[in-house]
């Protein structure tokens, strides 16, 4: 049962009122059953998966934890994260060979047990001694899709006082807010961009330049659109559950350059990879001065590459950011030396920075939108009109496809650098209309102008 | 080794690291007080620190670390 359907709305409305007349005891074991009940609507056998890893991960924990000795906690965390590992990298690799569909959430509820066994290894008083809310915290259903990935420490102290709690009705509010507002960014927006990259992706040469140019910026601000409203739509459900997980972007393209983008982005999985991957390897290797510093942003970018997939595609993806981000880094000091001395430089350079930010995002899409390296070549060819442009243009489009795509693009692009000037206009439009007409409103338009074609998220898949 | 005179040292490093002569550490300071501390600038620090007081820290103690405070707190029971 996918986020964006009516039976899921009617269950979870059903699902969130039932979970307050719950008494507090019982909360932990209804929400986990309801949980494994949404986990069990896509497939029963993966649920098995699930409670596999969560059950040895525990039983991890708690071994790295009893430990008496420092080599034995190493052997149980080291064996922990690399079963873990194996089973990701297992059905990212083999999977697709032997035919097999790759068990929905496993990279990141891979990626929160994971997080739990190194918290233990560092502080034991991160262990969690109750099974029941334990295995809540892989399996919560509006996380376990597609993330966020939220810290254990994090989960489990906002769980303590969730499950005892009365209904907090300010938070179910913000979390309807959240649900509506990542409806429209994922089915007016996304699925409208989705539409024309469908038709422009069937025989990209046959299309003009221009019509090829958009197509690719709608590659990266459809993923931003729909992976910011599936994220919305995570954390308002969450919320409805008394839970605030955390967020994954922060006004993306605002960013001066590639390094601060990497920290709006995916925030979840980023913050992830610099505690557990990236901070442990600087350590490790902090005696090699600058060539330790390129190994680890190397070596932490092309983990996040294939992170979505061990895939030729995703390879160059993380290699080419792994570029970007060493450039970066390397050349802090000249451009602060170059640019930071006045405001008006400074303001020109943060500008431009971020143009070229969103430039080189969309241009590394060509490595994570297609499939094959030949597919990417091809796109680039005709970008850098190294490939004779088709003849085909807008008007060659079906108009309901083709005539949206600009706004939609530039609502986006607007969102996607923290949408300036919002704040005022929602005040004055809150002062004007009432919160029910508002909501209204945005149930009358996400209802009337979803497109056909609207469907899963994309980072569904990873 | 008295928190005063680590502090006062630490206020040394801070402003070299981060090439910023108006830098006063204080206990309660964060990462987010300072605007260019962050995850590829925090190693220099540590690698600094390591360097002055002529110790060694491992991943499990830089993590555990909230503040300042923390820092100073863990300077002065391995530099003892």
């Amino acid at each position: 049962m996918g986020f964006v359907s009516v039976a899921f709305f009617l269950c979870l409305a059903l699902a969130a009122t039932a979970f307050y007349a719950v008494p507090g005891r019982w909360r932990t074991r209804y929400l986990l059953a309801l949980s494994y009940a949404f986990y069990a609507s896509w497939s029963l056998p993966y649920l098995l998966l699930l409670v596999l890893a969560s059950l040895a991960a525990f039983g991890a924990g708690r071994a790295i934890a009893h430990a008496a000795e420092e080599r034995s906690k190493k052997i149980f965390l080291a064996g922990g994260i690399a079963a873990l590992l194996v089973l990701v990298a297992g059905f990212k690799g083999g999977g697709e060979i032997k035919g097999l569909l790759f068990p929905l959430g496993l990279s990141y509820y891979s990626f929160k047990l994971i997080a739990y066994l190194v918290e233990v290894y560092w502080d034991e008083s991160a262990l969690q001694a109750d099974l029941a809310a334990f295995c809540l915290y892989p399996a919560f259903f509006p996380q376990i899709v597609s993330g966020p990935i939220q810290r254990p420490q994090d989960f489990f102290a906002q769980w303590r006082r969730a499950a005892r709690a009365p209904a907090d009705f300010a938070g179910i509010e913000d979390g309807f807010r959240l649900i509506l507002g990542g409806l429209m960014l994922k089915l007016l927006i996304a699925d409208r961009l989705g539409a024309f990259i469908a038709v422009v992706d069937v025989e990209p040469e046959r299309f003009n330049w221009g019509v090829n140019a958009a197509c690719i910026c709608c590659y990266t601000l459809q993923l931003y659109a729909d992976f910011a409203g599936y994220t919305n739509i995570a954390l308002g459900v969450g919320k409805l559950f008394g839970i605030t997980g955390p967020p994954n972007f922060n006004a993306p393209f605002a960013a001066a350059n590639i390094q601060d983008m990497w920290r709006r982005w995916h925030m979840s999985l980023t913050l992830w990879l610099t505690d557990y991957l990236f901070m442990p390897l600087q350590m490790a290797l902090r005696g090699l001065g600058r060539a330790g510093l390129v190994l680890c942003i190397t070596i932490n970018m092309v983990a996040i590459g294939l992170w979505h997939g061990l895939t030729l595609n995703f390879l160059c993806f993380g290699a080419f950011h792994a570029l970007c981000l060493n450039v970066t880094a390397l050349t802090a000091k000249p451009r602060k030396f170059l640019f930071g001395r006045r405001a008006v430089t400074r303001a020109a350079a943060h500008l431009s920075g971020a143009v070229l930010t969103f430039g080189l995002m969309t241009l590394s899409m060509l490595f994570f939108h297609t499939q094959t390296l030949g597919s990417a070549w091809l796109h680039f060819r005709l970008l850098t009109f190294l490939l004779p442009a088709g003849v085909l243009g807008w008007g060659d489009i079906r108009s309901d496809v083709s005539d949206p795509v600009i706004a939609c693009m530039a609502l986006a692009y607007y969102f996607s650098i923290g949408a300036p000037g919002l704040r005022p206009v929602g005040r004055v439009a809150g002062a004007l209309a009432p919160n029910w007409l508002q909501y209204g409103l945005a149930l009358l338009l996400i209802s009337a102008m979803t497109v056909e074609s609207a469907g899963g998220f994309i980072y569904g898949q990873f | 080794m008295q928190q005063d005179e680590i502090l006062a040292r630490l206020t040394e490093i801070f402003r070299k690291t981060f090439d910023d002569d108006r830098l006063t550490v204080t206990h309660d300071m964060t990462a987010a007080d300072v605007e260019a501390w962050d995850s590829l600038s925090h190693i220099n620090l540590i690698l600094a620190v390591e360097r002055a007081f002529e110790i060694r820290l491992t991943t499990r103690e830089v993590r555990a670390m909230k503040n300042v405070g923390d820092f100073v707190g863990l300077i002065a029971k391995k530099a003892a």
